[in-house]
């Protein structure tokens, strides 16, 4: 057998690279994992890269994906118990941490879970969590006791394959305390605010690169929703300020380097809003005028 | 349930199960004057064929709408592998009322028809619908996939989406029936029987990242028209729709009406979506649809009919 000279080059440099390949972050399938003491594996894992997450869950993938989500590992398991009832473990790896929280923030109304290494919850037949740029989820067929614990085992399973820790973003701090469970969400951009806003509100708040963070309030009858978005310049927030007060068909105040507005919105409830430097803060949806501006005033 | 194909069969003919119509069938048959286009009943339980019966009896029943020896199609949503309890999908109790309903008519045929998300054997198995059906003669459940069963469309209004693939079967019934779950979409903002329409498509996906979605549901809607809307309001997945787990409130309410938008509309406001109370106009898709006259968010009172059970 002859021996090629490129070829022997090759291989030599690509037994140098392999170590450096074996040691970089592992790829989402391997994150599932082989089973627990209560559930076993029922099928071979699945993977779904990039707008092949519409043929997983069709309608929906527009929200992962605004949320950066690159790719889905998932696999379904079978309860060791009477009946052996299916469950799924799902695990998107999303465009970053705040963006995994993002994710699951739409949906974390729940029983808190604690010993995952991240913010988790556990409502109905579903318990939800993230941790570094993974969003997970693991879901039963029919929710019981029984299937909770089945769960939480398959959640403390895939979260120990997963290394590090997460905690809440720190600029949930900025918005005042007391909000509804649950309710604070991350919208990065318009996409991921259309289940908060049904008037196009978000379109314009999250134009011109605006960022937000958002929770909703009890204030009296009313659900106050309290917005802090922040832009790439004070001009962009600027510009969003009185594109928003539009919207709202609101008056903005204020001389030409300032904005600020209030009032009654189309929605019959009150509002008040203003940009400061590269900050647009929003109070909506309170009973009267006072309460939007003392809300307003509480976002930092 | 008739075995119409073996299993092997239905698979053979692109995957478990189904059928549909549109463009063609017959015109509906409840519309004009003062007569009452859209009914919601309020307070149903278990007795599900007695709650349909009910439900009709405004529309003039269901022999208004289905005649000795017609083919009908059902189009629930069946396209997710998921239980029943998940409010994924349409009851299979209500679905098998209707298709007992229908039969009752003299319907020669009952196509029960949606395409699947993926994994059709686990939706079948799943959502109960095959199950609650299984007892009845001449009922089919279909659940279509491959290319070869869609057949293109074009759509003259179409101002996002102006051509389409049409399950084949879809076109040939006579009675084309939606019955569709109300639950929330997280992009469309609700799902009814104008966005269940994408159920009898080759290729959804590409109205999702290649159309504006919602217009183009309201173009599909120019061409694929049910004539009557069921709308199972019995239970509503209130967020993390489409497939879910979201959270459930029960409402125990069905709408009928020969205007799908209507139905839809009504459907909208049974329940806060997102825990948001949102008005049908704030549906993109279901406003886009009033526009380009495939129906009306809103009817007069005169055609509008509330009963309780």
């Amino acid at each position: 057998m002859r021996s090629c000279p490129l070829c022997v080059l090759c291989v030599i440099a690509a037994a140098l690279c392999a170590p450096a390949a074996l040691a970089g972050p592992p790829a989402v399938i391997d994150l599932l994992p082989a089973g627990t003491a209560r559930a076993g594996p029922a099928g071979e894992p699945e993977h779904f890269v990039g707008k092949k997450l519409f043929d997983y869950m069709d309608g929906g993938a527009e929200v992962f994906l605004a949320y950066g989500f690159e790719d889905l590992a998932v696999r379904q398991y079978r309860c060791k118990c009477p009946g052996g009832q299916e469950l799924s473990v799902a695990i998107y790896t999303m465009g970053g941490p705040v963006d995994a929280y993002g994710i699951w923030s739409i949906n974390a109304r729940g029983k808190p879970v604690v010993g995952l290494g991240g913010p988790a919850v556990l409502a109905r037949n579903m318990l939800s969590f993230f941790k570094g740029r993974y969003y997970v989820r693991v879901i039963c067929q029919k929710p019981s006791e029984k299937a909770d614990e089945v769960m939480r085992g398959l959640a403390q399973a895939t979260a120990a394959r997963i290394e590090g820790q997460s905690e809440l973003p720190a600029e949930l701090g900025l918005l005042p305390a007391g909000a509804v469970d649950g309710s604070a969400r991350y919208l990065p951009n318009a996409e991921c605010a259309r289940t908060l806003w049904f008037d196009g509100e978000g379109d314009v708040l999250l134009s011109r690169g605006g960022k937000a963070f958002s929770a909703t309030y009890t204030a009296g009858d009313s659900d106050l929703q309290c917005t802090r978005a922040v832009y790439p310049s004070a001009a962009d927030a600027l510009a969003a300020c009185r594109a928003l007060a539009a919207k709202l068909g609101l008056e903005p105040a204020g001389d030409a380097g300032a904005c600020s507005a209030a009032g009654k919105t189309p929605d019959d409830a009150f509002a008040a809003l203003r940009a400061e430097g590269s900050v647009l803060r929003w109070a909506g949806g309170a009973g009267d005028a006072q309460t939007a501006a003392a809300w307003l005033s509480k976002i930092e | 349930m008739e075995a119409r194909f073996g299993r092997r069969e239905l698979f053979r003919r692109g995957a478990i199960a189904s059928a549909a119509l549109a463009i063609g069938g017959r015109t509906a048959r409840a519309e004009g004057g003062d007569r009452v286009a859209l009914v919601k009943l309020q307070g149903v339980k278990d007795d599900l064929d007695a709650a349909v019966k009910k439900l009709l009896s405004p529309l003039g029943g269901m022999q208004s709408f289905v005649r000795k020896g017609d083919k009908v199609l059902l189009k629930p949503n069946m396209g997710f592998a998921t239980p029943p309890e998940r409010r994924a999908t349409t009851s299979p109790g209500l679905v098998a009322a209707v298709a007992r309903l229908a039969l009752g008519c003299g319907a020669a045929r009952v196509l029960i028809a949606d395409h699947p998300m993926r994994k059709p054997e686990a939706c079948l198995r799943l959502n109960g619908i095959q199950a609650a059906v299984s007892g009845l003669d001449n009922v089919h459940v279909l659940l279509p996939m491959a290319a070869t069963l869609f057949v293109s469309r074009e759509i003259p209004q179409g101002k996002s989406l102006r051509r389409v693939q049409i399950f084949k079967d879809a076109l040939e019934v006579d009675v084309h029936i939606a019955l569709p779950v109300a639950k929330s979409h997280m992009a469309a903002g609700f799902s009814g029987g104008v966005k269940g329409m994408m159920g009898l498509i080759l290729d959804r996906e590409s109205l999702h990242s290649r159309c504006d979605l919602n217009q183009a549901i309201a173009d599909l809607g120019t061409v694929l028209k049910a004539q009557l809307s069921i709308l199972d309001g019995l239970s509503i997945m209130a967020t993390d729709g489409p497939a879910g787990p979201g959270e459930l409130i029960e409402r125990n309410t069905l709408v009928a009406g020969t205007d799908s938008v209507a139905v839809d509309a009504l459907g909208v406001e049974l329940a806060p979506l997102y825990r948001r109370r949102i008005k049908a106009r704030q549906i993109k898709h279901l406003k886009a649809a009033a526009a380009m006259g495939v129906g009306k968010l809103a009817l007069p009172a005169a055609k509008v009919r509330t009963l309780s059970m």
